[in-house]
């Protein structure tokens, strides 16, 4: 059976670790307002987008079948920019056709004067979606801030982000995708795909997509939803595709961290994001299928803090139930697990409770005599 | 993917034949610049990338930081690839690079959208009289490439094609003889064998070099090419945007079916999906036979057409068992004759044939210069979808296996060894492994001596000397064979350079 490690049996495993297969980028940017008006003389919106397009464009421009994904990420929810089911992207085409047409050009909304015309369609379609949904977006944001509502929504928009890779994966459209406007039909025909499903994902799962997920945010306040991004994170893990984040701002998110650091992703603090569009280019544009030759450009120094489940505050030194797990950084008032609501023993809560007898210690050390019996009992809990 | 690697070989093969100036004449295109960038392996991509919003020279000792040991090969593949392109220079600093300044400014324009708005095609503004819709398009393009295929494999009534087609055909040297009693060559049958898109790319190529021989200018022939691959599909183009060798192109480009024009005389080309596709991968396209079975489809449901369903996924038919019979649904004349290739065809039927994989058939086949893989790439693509279902359930089987006792069953065979720290993945297996191995083991028999051109490395005054040399060449790919008692070894006749200046840095 020597043969069987010859020439031409070798040459299958290498082509396979480099394969060129599509990808699908998903880009979720978070703007909550504090964090941005916290780092207004660094970088604005408006400059840090077109960084973006330029991304999204160089991600499509990598492989005619490659996709793109865009979420924003608000205090008032969630949203996806592109692919939106709604709308119609042969009609803008058809738009942008009629604005050529010199009578038309009244009539033509403004959206059209974003992006230059000639631009390779791929490009065109989802730049001029992004722009005109962002627009709308953070005009959306100015008109009701909810001053009452400081959690970022960021658990879901990444939960989006992974069902929609999900969908993706599982209906690979990479047959269709030829031209930008294939999700709007696959959204029309999925009732359709149910059909004859047996047929297409047989062929479907012969050719796989890889996907990424890119997370920038500028917001410093470390109190995302803990658990729903962790779950996030093992379902990642799960998937197999790594999570890149671009931390922008003055301090490291260690939740941020852990999604990175735990789905082999990318994780840069920016300090100066003036020339962002390098960082995008280099550090955050290892595609999937080159991503085990290179040596990820992240921090090891990872900070694994873990958050109260009942404060929802990050805790560094706290309680933990032994039946499950769950972290802790007060005594809960009806003595039972905030998680699995078994009943702690009141014996151990109280000697938790305990206020440390400083001064009998002290005693007792001077006392060497040896009257030890009630120290034993406490040092175990 | 093999055959896709094939077809992205012989591309790049003719692009970095191309002289220099001609080359960096391509890059002032930024539609060519965006197909050439496609047509890179990965991590050529990555490098460009890197490199393109970036003014300053970089170090190649820096790129050899961001690899990790084990892809130096992959690395310098890529460098070796994108040098022999002119994508990246020698910068006055030793051992810097930088990417070359034309395709930089274009790339760049691309991706920023700042080019000329005549780049990518000027689309049509008025509406056509004669609708031309998608459905329309895929059959044109099936219809002419058809033809193309099945007068060379002899199918009896099917139209002639055009001089030009015949005359690449010649010239190709997939067909032979007079222009009355053509016959098929060997190379052409391996043709036949092909993706289709590696047809159209050898058809092109082949096409290139005559229109060298026509004073035509190579530059906007390939300009030409490369912007078909970036327009979209369904929508009419402006022939008046084009220069007038490209124009004068659109008449043999309609032959082929990949622009569709209705008359000589319009103002107006569609591109097809041959054309749209021409610088994607192989996944977005359909072989041969499958496109006949689809335009008689589509032919048939003319009736109550599905506008915007694009065509559904290819429908082999061919199954082959375990115990080396074959038996294929079809009664393509196409396919018949591409299956008697490499099986041993018994009988036929109204509607299948079947016949017996044998090893004489298949050293036949291996004789005439189709390879293992080839065959076995065809046999997958065509499979039967009920082969596809069975394949698919077993996998789950499996994976579920695993995944219940926590344990990896792939990755057994003795060879995994070397391929290390990702873990092995099951594999779709279509075909029955043991036919697999067992044409692969057919082709391994006539191939027992191999010949390579290299250089021999030997006299060595230490045995370190030589081990950090050899450990060396074998990092970067090109060590055939050492012995280290005899302290010689032997190297690729490319990887000479590489591992002389690296001899000449280590040791002076």
């Amino acid at each position: 059976m020597d043969a069987i490690s010859d020439r031409t049996f070798k040459d299958d495993i290498y082509q396979e670790g480099t394969s060129d297969d599509p990808s699908l980028l998903t880009v979720i940017l978070d703007l909550s307002p504090s964090g941005w008006y916290n780092i207004k003389d660094q970088i604005t919106i408006n400059e840090l987008v077109k960084s973006i397009l330029v991304f999204l464009n160089a991600h499509l421009s990598l492989n005619n079948s490659n996709q793109v994904a865009f979420i924003a990420s608000s205090l008032n929810g969630s949203k996806f920019l592109y692919p939106n089911p709604g709308r119609d992207y042969d009609k803008v085409q058809t738009t942008v056709n009629g604005n050529n047409d010199e009578n038309m050009v009244d009539d033509t909304f403004n959206s059209t004067t974003y992006i230059n015309k000639g631009m390779y369609r791929q490009f065109r379609l989802v730049d001029e979606a992004v722009l005109e949904e962002l627009n709308a977006y953070v005009k959306e944001i100015a008109s009701n801030i909810d001053l009452k509502k400081q959690n970022t929504t960021l658990s879901g928009a990444l939960s989006m982000a992974l069902s929609y890779t999900n969908r993706m994966l599982t209906l690979d459209q990479s047959i269709t995708t030829t031209t930008g406007s294939a999700i709007n039909s696959t959204t029309n025909s999925t009732a359709s795909d149910n059909n004859n499903n047996s047929s297409t994902t047989t062929s479907n799962s012969v050719n796989s997509m890889k996907s990424r997920i890119l997370i920038i945010s500028a917001s410093d306040e470390d109190d995302v939803k803990y658990i729903p991004i962790m779950n996030s994170i093992f379902a990642a893990q799960k998937m197999k595709l790594s999570i890149d984040i671009v931390k922008l701002g003055y301090q490291d998110s260690s939740y941020l961290q852990q999604a990175s650091d735990a789905t082999n992703g990318i994780y840069l603090h920016i300090i100066d994001p003036k020339g962002i569009i390098q960082f995008l280019t280099t550090a955050f544009f290892i595609e999937p299928s080159i991503r085990e030759y290179i040596i990820l450009p992240t921090n090891s120094n990872v900070n694994y803090r873990a958050s109260c489940f009942i404060t929802g505050k990050s805790v560094d030194l706290g309680y933990v139930c032994s039946v499950c797990l769950c972290i802790m950084s007060v005594i809960p008032e009806n003595k039972s697990c905030p998680a699995c609501r078994s009943q702690f023993d009141p014996k151990i809560l109280a000697q938790l409770t305990q206020t440390p007898a400083v001064v009998a210690k002290k005693k007792r050390k001077l006392d060497t005599n040896g009257n030890t019996a009630t120290p034993t009992t406490s040092t175990p809990s | 993917m093999s055959s896709g690697n094939l077809f992205k070989a012989t591309v790049n093969e003719y692009l970095e034949g191309l002289p220099r100036n001609v080359q960096s004449k391509l890059y002032e295109a930024p539609a060519t610049c965006l197909s050439i960038f496609r047509l890179l392996p990965p991590m050529a991509k990555f490098y460009i990338m890197s490199m393109l919003f970036n003014e300053q020279s970089v170090a190649l000792r820096d790129l050899d930081r961001w690899c990790k040991p084990s892809a130096k090969k992959l690395q310098y593949e890529s460098l070796k690839r994108l040098k022999s392109l002119h994508l990246i220079e020698d910068d006055k600093l030793a051992n810097h690079i930088q990417l070359n300044k034309t395709f930089r400014q274009n790339f760049r324009d691309c991706l920023t959208g700042s080019q000329d708005s005549n780049a990518f095609g000027t689309l049509c503004v008025a509406v056509d009289k004669h609708k031309v819709d998608i459905a329309f398009l895929d059959t044109f393009a099936s219809s002419k490439w058809e033809t193309i295929l099945h007068f060379m494999v002899g199918t009896e009534s099917t139209a002639t094609p055009s001089k030009s087609v015949l005359s690449l055909l010649r010239s190709g040297g997939l067909m032979e003889g007079h222009a009355s009693s053509l016959k098929i060559t060997n190379t052409g049958f391996q043709f036949l064998l092909q993706d289709v898109n590696v047809q159209i790319w050898t058809l092109l190529l082949q096409y290139l070099n005559l229109t060298q021989e026509l004073n035509m200018d190579p530059v906007d022939v390939l300009n030409f090419l490369f912007m078909l691959g970036s327009l979209e599909l369904g929508k009419s183009y402006m022939v008046s945007s084009l220069s007038a060798t490209q124009v004068s192109m659109l008449a043999d480009l309609r032959d082929y079916g990949l622009v569709y024009q209705r008359s000589d005389s319009s103002g107006r080309f569609y591109p097809t999906r041959l054309a749209t596709t021409l610088t994607s991968d192989s996944a977005a396209l359909k072989t041969p036979s499958m496109a006949l079975e689809q335009t008689l489809q589509t032919t048939d449901e003319n009736d109550n057409p599905q506008p915007t369903e694009a065509p559904s996924s290819s429908q082999g038919s061919i199954i082959v068992e375990t115990n080396f019979k074959i038996y294929s649904y079809s009664n393509s004349p196409l396919e018949i004759a591409i299956l008697n290739l490499f099986v041993h065809l018994r009988t036929r039927f109204a509607n299948m044939v079947c016949g017996q994989i044998t090893r004489e058939s298949i050293r036949k086949a291996l004789y005439n210069g189709i390879t293992a893989d080839q065959i076995i790439k065809f046999l997958e693509t065509h499979a039967h979808p009920q082969m596809q279902l069975l394949a698919k359930e077993k996998l789950d089987k499996k994976i579920e296996f695993d995944a219940s006792h926590n344990i990896n069953t792939a990755g057994g065979a003795p060879q995994s060894k070397g391929s290390d720290s990702n873990v092995q993945q099951h594999k779709l297996e279509i075909l029955p492994p043991n036919i697999v191995d067992q044409i692969k083991l057919w082709q391994l028999e006539l191939d027992r001596i191999q010949t390579f051109d290299g250089y021999l490395f030997k006299d060595f005054s230490t045995q370190q000397e030589f081990e950090i040399l050899s450990n060396y060449a074998s990092e970067v790919g090109v060590l055939i064979w050492s012995d280290k008692t005899k302290k010689k070894f032997f190297i690729t006749e490319g990887g000479l350079d590489q591992v002389k200046n690296y001899a000449n840095r280590k040791f002076k």
